[in-house]
């Protein structure tokens, strides 16, 4: 088998990784709701995670939340800044002229889009989709400027697209947003593991990992990192903590406010194993990107989308005599993974002017010969 | 003999813990008795009655909420 669909997750996971998830099911308590050794074994392991993840990402420890996905990282962080301006007694009867504002990209996965896009049905938010340059960085961050306004109150953005893998400027657009006040959310679903960000240098409220991808880890867990900038969120599920138990509020303070339930411990310690293997120097996956990049430009029943100056080893693909789902399934008959049609993020492909396409995504894990398999095999579809 | 000094949440009890070991304080997490006099169940850190005042102004001076103390 070829795996070039880590967009989708990394395969195969470390199995130094997998093996620390395993063996912390022989050792691991429900962590945060005893004093004894199992529970505080576990509760050690993951403290020493969020020391781990604030140290990368320039947080500290209460700071780092720990959620099942990326996409409910997205959704606490989005609806938590955003909470108290959605409630119906503060919206009703506004027009839209005067309703407050919310701008993402045109790169955005569903992740983003559709909890703003309900907001908006709602008649709760105006959203604004923010076109991106993939020629001019500079021409991205000046359109984000001139569509921050008085009546904005967020903006949330990706930091790299999960369609063709455009790296976004974030930290000028973070930057020019904190002096205005404005929070930021970030889906670094995509760039987790291939770019470091640190979050309080560069101003971020949210940023929110997927880091069954990038970082290698396993499925189920992933941290958001708080920024000391970031509002007070509003939560948006309630449960036990293990603390300040008699109250029926949620505990005021950072992590547990937005902890609620039992932490997938075993998983959150194996999250450390694989943060501590990332390394940020461009490995095997961008030279593969590269060639083949330049190989398939070559080929003239093929053709490239969203190729820029600064992404990640992820490509876009169409063949000009099949739709993206059939040389998919073609190329998964020949055993070679990939992804068709729209990733989970229409506003990309329209932005791209494509109808769906085949996505390629690379990690270091693959080699040169799967590659030329790979580009064999798709000029014999 | 030591006491523990309440915190809000066990992630705050470790960075306590933590915090009073790097000034040569020793310092482990504890359970808290669940009482209504710290809002139900809680962590705290122990520390040495004797380093009971130092330890408080370590933690506050990091702006951690003391919810209280209570005995081990």
């Amino acid at each position: 088998m070829i795996y070039f669909d880590n967009s989708a997750t990394s395969f195969p996971k470390d199995e130094r990784v997998i093996r620390t998830m395993c063996e912390a099911y022989s050792r691991f308590g429900n962590p945060g709701r005893s004093g004894h050794q199992a529970a505080m074994e576990a509760a050690e392991a993951i403290f020493s995670c969020r020391e781990a993840f604030a140290q990368h990402y320039g947080s500290s420890p209460d700071r780092i939340v720990f959620c099942p996905s990326a996409t409910l990282a997205l959704n606490m962080a989005i609806k938590g800044i955003l909470g108290p301006i959605t409630q119906p007694s503060f919206t009703r009867s506004m027009k839209k002229s005067r309703l407050p504002k919310v701008l993402i990209s045109s790169f955005e996965h569903n992740s983003v889009y559709r909890p703003l896009y309900k907001l908006e049905k709602e008649g709760k938010i105006e959203l604004v989709i923010v076109p991106v340059d993939l020629m001019s960085r500079e021409n991205t961050i000046s359109t984000f400027k001139k569509a921050i306004d008085n009546r904005t109150v967020l903006i949330v953005i990706t930091h790299a697209s999960n369609v063709c893998g455009h790296v976004l400027p974030i930290t000028d657009i973070s930057a020019f947003a904190l002096s205005k006040g404005i929070p930021v959310v970030v889906d670094a679903s995509q760039s987790g593991g291939h770019i470091p960000v640190d979050v309080d240098a560069v101003g971020i409220s949210a940023l929110c990992l997927a880091a069954h991808k990038g970082l290698r880890a396993p499925f189920g867990v992933t941290a958001m990192v708080l920024g000391k900038n970031c509002p007070k969120l509003n939560t948006l599920i309630e449960g036990g903590t293990g603390s300040l138990s008699l109250s029926g509020n949620m505990p005021a303070d950072l992590p547990d406010l937005l902890e609620p339930g039992t932490q997938n411990a075993p998983a959150i310690h194996a999250l450390e194993k694989a943060l501590s293997y990332v390394s940020y120097v461009h490995g095997r996956s961008y030279e593969i990107y590269e060639f083949l990049k330049t190989e398939m430009s070559k080929l003239c029943n093929i053709k490239l989308y969203g190729i820029s100056d600064s992404s990640l080893p992820i490509m876009l693909f169409n063949h000009t005599s099949f739709e993206s789902e059939t040389v998919a399934a073609k190329l998964s008959d020949k055993g070679i993974c990939v992804r068709g049609g729209y990733h989970c993020s229409p506003l990309a492909h329209h932005a791209l002017g494509t109808e769906g396409g085949v996505r390629a995504s690379f990690s270091d894990m693959n080699t040169f010969a799967e590659a030329e398999k790979f580009l064999d095999i798709l000029t014999k579809i | 003999m030591e006491k523990i000094i309440v915190l809000t949440s066990l992630t705050h009890a470790m960075q306590a813990e933590r915090l009073l070991k790097s000034v040569g304080i020793c310092a482990s997490v504890a359970k808290t008795p669940a009482t209504t006099k710290f809002g139900g169940c809680g962590y705290g850190v122990a520390v040495n009655i004797h380093r009971f005042t130092d330890a408080l102004g370590v933690i506050g001076h990091a702006n951690m909420q003391i919810l209280g103390n209570a005995d081990c």
